[in-house]
């Protein structure tokens, strides 16, 4: 859902290991934005948006794996204050 | 929207437009306040909010964007200056709003109506209605405002901020010990909802290894693989909830999860500990996933519900507890009717969350309407159809479930003696026969809102979609309203240990490292004995508890929304706009009014169901005449002033805070303090 309206390939055959290689965007399928609208309404973390940000604005930097990515996510998230309420 | 469309037609077709729904509004609240004798359908409730919404959001909402606040769609927001693919992030609107709305839904709006509807559906609907209008979503969108201008920045840094450290400070006591209230009210609705319930224990219990095995799964097995790991979850939930049933039937397996209060109260206690002081991944945020799903499908789902079956409103516009004589909670419909739907009409708490995680995800500063105000009144319906759901239910029925087993006497004839002579009619077979179609033993008693919400569902859900599955539509929805209610004991447990560490801190460095386990598992253990007292209390309490700690709970909750106001305010007097600061301050006065009587009566009125210190008073004289064992009433007078002495406290902290505020807008109005606002700089957006 990045301005951009695009999104990274080859995210989805991403498991525990390296971060993938930088490709360049192509236009997401349907079922991509779906699944990035669901993730975002239930407050997930978004490896694909974030791999996305990473391709367009931080192309020299070293990328997180989709673990590193979950752990400083969640880590964020849950370790401020109050996130949902009553 | 309507300034590009030039031609004269389309302009009229929308005046056309706005005036049929105003009109359409304006027929529906008559229908509902004047309509005696039959019963109003729920179609008419439903109408008269969607129609005031809709015209709310046209003209107040807009005129606050564009008049009092001053939104600039060319200004960039913080989710564009700082996106990091991470917590600032641009995010589409619609999604926006949905994250919004599954952040500030949550139990408060389904229980508070709920418990209101004692004085009938009328009081309540107005309050829902015109309180979210004028109050609950102008609160929500200023300070998503607010907090947007400030990079994402909480309420109580900008409390500190923008008025100063002790009203900072104020702040986060407030912000504690709501939390604390909360979590004790919240965790006593679970407490009445699961007790001597096999099927209710079975199904909860369920959701903690499904929820430890989903987080295995989105960390080790596949790490963020959050979709899969949440539609195999909602699959298993679905699975225990069926399983439920057999576990209650079986002769063998009933008995190991039938529970009375006490044991259910210490094990969320356990619960609510262990959850905190667990990583992250491993509990909260798969439950997290599960109950905000839950919650959307659920909401939808009594929607469309609703709408199906129209059901009629049994309960009347306004029933003879407006007299303060209500056996579900003691006071009077000013100020009790509104301390008790907090969420739903205004809820302090919202303000943290429209504090938090949504204004750094915010795209354009033009979308902040849709999000703060929108969201609000999303939630406002929620509260309406929770309404709906209660008072389609034959009022005997409403009554013997959530008037306390003291009041009813044990057994279904004693109950339906007590409702008759309270002027509603129920027979002894009724009151069986629904406790039977639900999968229970016994339903009388069930306080707290929660077990009255689940049969009104349940019927509503029968009506709609079958009618042969209420008992799976009863412990559906206990199981969706328990689900995220232990979602909120961990997440507020963890809250009050952050903010409790960092008070800590200023005694001993080490006990503010939020990495040592030793001061996590120490701040962690006085949490949870802080609102597990309140909880252990409530659960003993003859009179069930839920009267005397949602009243706290709603003047705790309306105190922090009155923190949120007094910060609003401050930022339109800064913003160099006080002759439109009347939009805050209104509801702020009514909130003061409310909740200064509430807090005063709880404490100092002499009907000893209504004042704490007259029930101590009561208990005492009780054990001077021998009826009441003296160690049990000596601990009653105890809680007693333990609750008077809070009441206080929120009091003595509103009027602190009040005073702190008006200290600054007067030296702002007077021209003795240059008034410096402490936004972001100005960067413009590049999105078009």
């Amino acid at each position: 859902m990045h301005d951009g309206g695009r999104t990274v390939r080859s995210v989805r055959s991403v498991g525990t290991g390296e971060p993938p290689a930088l490709s360049s965007p192509s236009p997401p399928s349907v079922l991509s934005l779906l699944r990035s609208a669901f993730k975002q309404i239930t407050g997930m973390p978004d490896y694909a948006r974030y791999l996305e940000h990473a391709y367009l604005e931080h192309p020299n930097c070293a990328l997180l794996s989709e673990r590193e990515f979950y752990d400083q996510f969640i880590a964020q998230r849950y370790g401020g204050g109050a996130t949902r309420c009553c | 929207m309507e300034q590009g469309a030039g031609a004269p037609y389309i302009q009229g077709m929308k005046r056309l437009f706005w005036i049929a729904l105003s009109l359409l509004g304006a027929l529906a609240w008559g229908v509902i306040a004047l309509k005696r004798g039959e019963s109003v359908s729920a179609a008419w409730l439903v109408l008269a909010a969607v129609g005031t919404y809709l015209v709310a959001y046209r003209f107040y909402a807009r005129f606050l964007a564009r008049k009092v606040l001053g939104i600039d769609p060319r200004r960039a927001t913080p989710a564009e200056r700082l996106n990091n693919g991470r917590d600032f992030v641009p995010t589409t609107k619609y999604v926006l709003f949905g994250h919004h709305f599954a952040a500030i839904a949550g139990a408060g709006p389904l229980v508070g109506p709920v418990l209101a509807a004692q004085f009938g559906y009328l009081p309540s609907t107005l309050w829902i209605v015109f309180g979210v209008v004028l109050g609950g979503a102008v609160q929500d969108f200023v300070i998503l405002f607010g907090s947007m201008r400030r990079n994402g920045k909480s309420l109580g840094q900008m409390a500190k901020e923008e008025i100063g450290p002790v009203t900072g400070m104020l702040a986060m006591i407030a912000i504690l010990a709501i939390m604390i209230i909360l979590l004790a009210v919240l965790a006593l609705v679970v407490t009445n909802a699961l007790k001597d319930s096999p099927w209710g224990i079975f199904s909860i219990l369920c959701t903690i290894p499904i929820a430890l095995g989903m987080g295995v799964w989105m960390r080790v097995i596949r790490p963020g693989k959050t979709v899969e790991a949440t539609v195999a979850g909602i699959a298993l939930l679905i699975l225990a909830l069926v399983g439920g049933r057999y576990v209650a039937q079986s002769a063998a397996l009933a008995p190991l999860f039938t529970h009375g209060g006490i044991p259910i109260a210490w094990g969320l206690m356990l619960y609510g500990f262990v959850a905190s002081v667990l990583p992250v991944w491993l509990l909260l945020a798969p439950r997290d996933y599960l109950s905000t799903f839950m919650k959307i499908g659920t909401v939808v789902l009594l929607a469309i519900g609703i709408l199906i079956v129209l059901p009629p409103l049994r309960m009347p516009a306004l029933t003879r507890f407006v007299d303060g004589s209500g056996p579900v909670f003691a006071g009077k419909l000013f100020p009790f009717a509104f301390i008790t739907i907090a969420c739903g009409a205004i809820s302090g708490f919202h303000a943290l969350v429209s504090s938090g995680t949504t204004p750094k995800m915010i795209r354009r500063e033009a979308d902040a309407p849709l999000i703060g105000y929108g969201g609000m009144l999303m939630e406002s319906f929620v509260a309406i159809m929770a309404l709906c759901a209660a008072t389609a239910l034959d009022p005997g029925v409403y009554f013997s479930i959530n008037a306390p087993l003291g009041a009813l006497g044990g057994t279904v004839e004693s109950a339906a003696q007590a409702i008759r002579q309270w002027g509603f009619t129920v027979t002894p077979e009724q009151l069986s026969a629904l406790s039977a179609s639900v999968g229970e033993a016994s339903l009388l008693g069930r306080v707290g809102g929660a077990p009255s919400l689940a049969v009104g569902m349940a019927h509503i859900f029968s009506g709609a979609f079958g009618q042969q599955l209420m008992g799976l539509w009863y412990h559906f929805a206990i199981m969706f309203e328990a689900l995220f209610i232990l979602t909120t004991l961990d997440a507020g447990t963890r809250v009050g240990r952050f903010m409790l560490q960092e008070f800590l801190g200023h005694l001993w460095e080490p006990l503010g490292r939020t990495s040592w386990y030793p001061s996590n598992l120490l701040a962690s253990g006085l949490i949870v004995v802080a609102w597990g007292y309140f909880l252990i209390q409530g659960v003993l309490d003859p009179l069930g508890g839920i009267n005397s700690l949602w009243p706290l709970f709603g003047i705790s909750n309306q105190l922090l929304a009155a923190v949120a106001l007094c910060v609003g305010t401050t930022i339109i007097i800064k913003a160099g706009k006080p002759r439109y600061a009347w939009v805050t301050l209104a509801p702020l006065a009514w909130l003061l009014a409310v909740t200064l009587t509430a807090g005063w009566q709880k404490v100092f009125a002499s009907d000893p169901r209504l004042g704490f210190l007259a029930h101590a008073r009561d208990t005492a004289a009780k054990i001077a005449a021998g009826a009441l064992d003296p160690a049990k009433g000596a601990r009653m007078i105890f809680n007693d002033r333990v609750d008077a002495a809070l009441a206080g406290i929120f009091m003595a902290v509103v009027v602190a805070l009040l005073l702190a505020s008006i200290k600054e807008w007067v030296a702002v109005a007077r021209g003795r303090k240059v008034p410096v606002l402490k936004e972001a700089p100005y960067v413009e957006t590049a999105y078009a």
